[in-house]
């Protein structure tokens, strides 16, 4: 089974939100604070979440997410979860 | 205002009077399957030059077309000027079927494909038929009571008269009222043409299509588009200067209590009866009624028998036009567009034509103006509404001389 490192799950999370966002990739970085940066609102950041869980097939927590602070704690939060899908 | 024949006022007027027809071929989606092929469509419409991506997340079509129509009418009544009493000011909207494409699109996500898809989350806040009056207040900061009604076909002139009534009562200072409507979608179309309602002979030449009063008539076509209103007093318009339209004088709204599909004549006849009552007006006064006039086999004989029934001898010699000959017929907004069309005639004394009525069927024995709009000194109107469900709707108008 082929491993899902970091960098796929970045490249896909910043895909997700350019789209839901109307924006290009290359505006974005993992540093960007999801509000004050990018203005995601909740209906965005839920929509971003199904588009990821359904492409990593897995499930993330819709409390934790909605708390997230940065576009890093997205991709940090799919990749522990992709992990412990694994074990 | 937004309609399949322009999106200003003048526009609007000027597509009536020169009876320019709104329908065209539908080409956003495939019609292969569907008997009718044609649609009253707003071609001027540029969602981008009126909403940031966000808004156009947020905002389905009917509630960009509705928002759209209310941002032209507070500006052109100069609402802002009273921004210490926006607590005092109302909106209320009619629509027929809301949101309706984000509900296709969610099915799609659901069934459309090999998997189930997600569905956005931004669906509900797009299907909600209330999104187009709640945008509205939203957007314009007004707080009074915010309603967003649906009684079908009559949805928009069930608005304006409750509109008209708040106003008479006293109860708010001014009303943003009207309807919208984007009902141009493949399920709706299809579900249409099954109760075989739909024009289904002219897919090839569009402004054909709906015949209102004529023998040939087969139904009528789908439309899209909204029309907004500022009502208020005359005093308080007059203040700040605001232009003034006209008079909304009375309003009938009853039920035929009947059928869910079938109009009843005495329903109609009494809607009618119950406007000019409203409006203190004789059937004598009334010089236009601006039909529901549907070009449907059942409508059209129905509305000129109750036409008959309440102006006797004069129904043969007044002027009755249906707007939905050039437009088509916009659902909940219909009735605000053509309510729009009637103050706009007693301001211009000028009725627009009933186009594509050649033959006029024996059984309509009215002046349906066919095919040239036409000069005539005009003090008062009725604009007719009727609805699947019987829920009737008629407004009195007067024009407004300084």
């Amino acid at each position: 089974m082929e491993t899902i490192t970091r960098d796929t799950i970045e490249q896909t999370c910043l895909a997700a939100i350019a789209k839901e966002m109307g924006l290009k990739i290359t505006d974005l970085n993992e540093e960007m604070n999801l509000r004050d940066d990018l203005d995601i609102v909740s209906l965005d950041a839920m929509n971003i979440i199904m588009v990821l869980e359904d492409e990593f097939q897995i499930e993330a927590e819709i409390e934790t997410v909605l708390e997230m602070q940065k576009v890093s704690d997205i991709i940090d939060h799919l990749y522990e979860r992709i992990k412990g899908k694994k074990q | 205002m937004v309609s399949p024949v322009g999106s200003s006022i003048q526009d609007y007027w000027q597509g009536l009077i020169s009876g320019v027809s709104g329908v065209r071929k539908i080409t956003s989606f495939d019609t292969a399957r569907s008997s009718c092929k044609i649609a009253g469509i707003v071609t001027d419409f540029d969602a981008d030059a009126h909403f940031n991506f966000r808004e156009k997340k947020s905002y389905e079509r009917f509630t960009q077309f509705g928002l759209v129509a209310a941002l032209q009418a507070f500006e052109e009544a100069k609402l802002q000027q009273l921004k210490s009493d926006f607590g005092e000011i109302g909106v209320i909207m009619g629509t027929g079927v809301g949101g309706i494409t984000s509900f296709a699109q969610a099915y799609d996500a659901l069934f459309a494909g090999p998997k189930e898809r997600p569905i956005d989350t931004y669906t509900i806040p797009r299907i909600m038929n209330s999104a187009v009056s709640s945008a509205i207040s939203i957007c314009l900061g007004v707080r009074g009571p915010n309603i967003t009604l649906n009684t079908a076909c009559s949805s928009g002139a069930n608005a304006v008269g409750q509109a008209m009534q708040w106003i008479r009562e006293g109860r708010l200072r001014a009303v943003i009222c009207g309807g919208s409507e984007a009902p141009i979608t493949y399920g709706l179309l299809r579900a249409w043409g099954a109760l075989g309602v739909l024009s289904r002979k002219h897919n090839e030449t569009p402004e054909t299509a709906c015949r209102p009063f004529d023998k040939n008539r087969q139904g009528f076509v789908l439309a899209e588009g909204a029309a907004v209103l500022v009502l208020e007093s005359l005093e308080s318009a007059q203040k700040r200067n605001a232009p003034v339209f006209g008079e909304i004088s009375g309003f009938g709204s009853n039920c035929d209590a009947a059928s869910l599909t079938s109009p009843d004549e005495t329903g109609v006849a009494e809607a009618m009866r119950l406007a000019l009552l409203d409006a203190e007006m004789n059937p004598g006064d009334i010089g236009y009624i601006n039909a529901h006039g549907t070009g449907t086999r059942l409508n059209d004989p129905l509305e000129c028998r109750a036409i008959h029934k309440i102006f006797g001898e004069k129904a043969t010699t007044l002027p009755v036009s249906s707007n939905k000959s050039i437009l088509g017929h916009a659902m909940g907004a219909s009735s605000v567009l053509e309510v729009l069309a009637t103050l706009l005639a007693l301001q211009n004394d000028c009725v627009p034509p009933t186009l594509n009525c050649d033959d006029q069927d024996p059984e309509c024995a009215i002046d349906t103006v066919a095919h040239n709009s036409r000069k005539v000194l005009i003090d008062a109107a009725l604009s007719n509404s009727f609805a699947f469900g019987g829920s009737n709707a008629v407004i009195a108008l007067k024009k407004w001389k300084q």
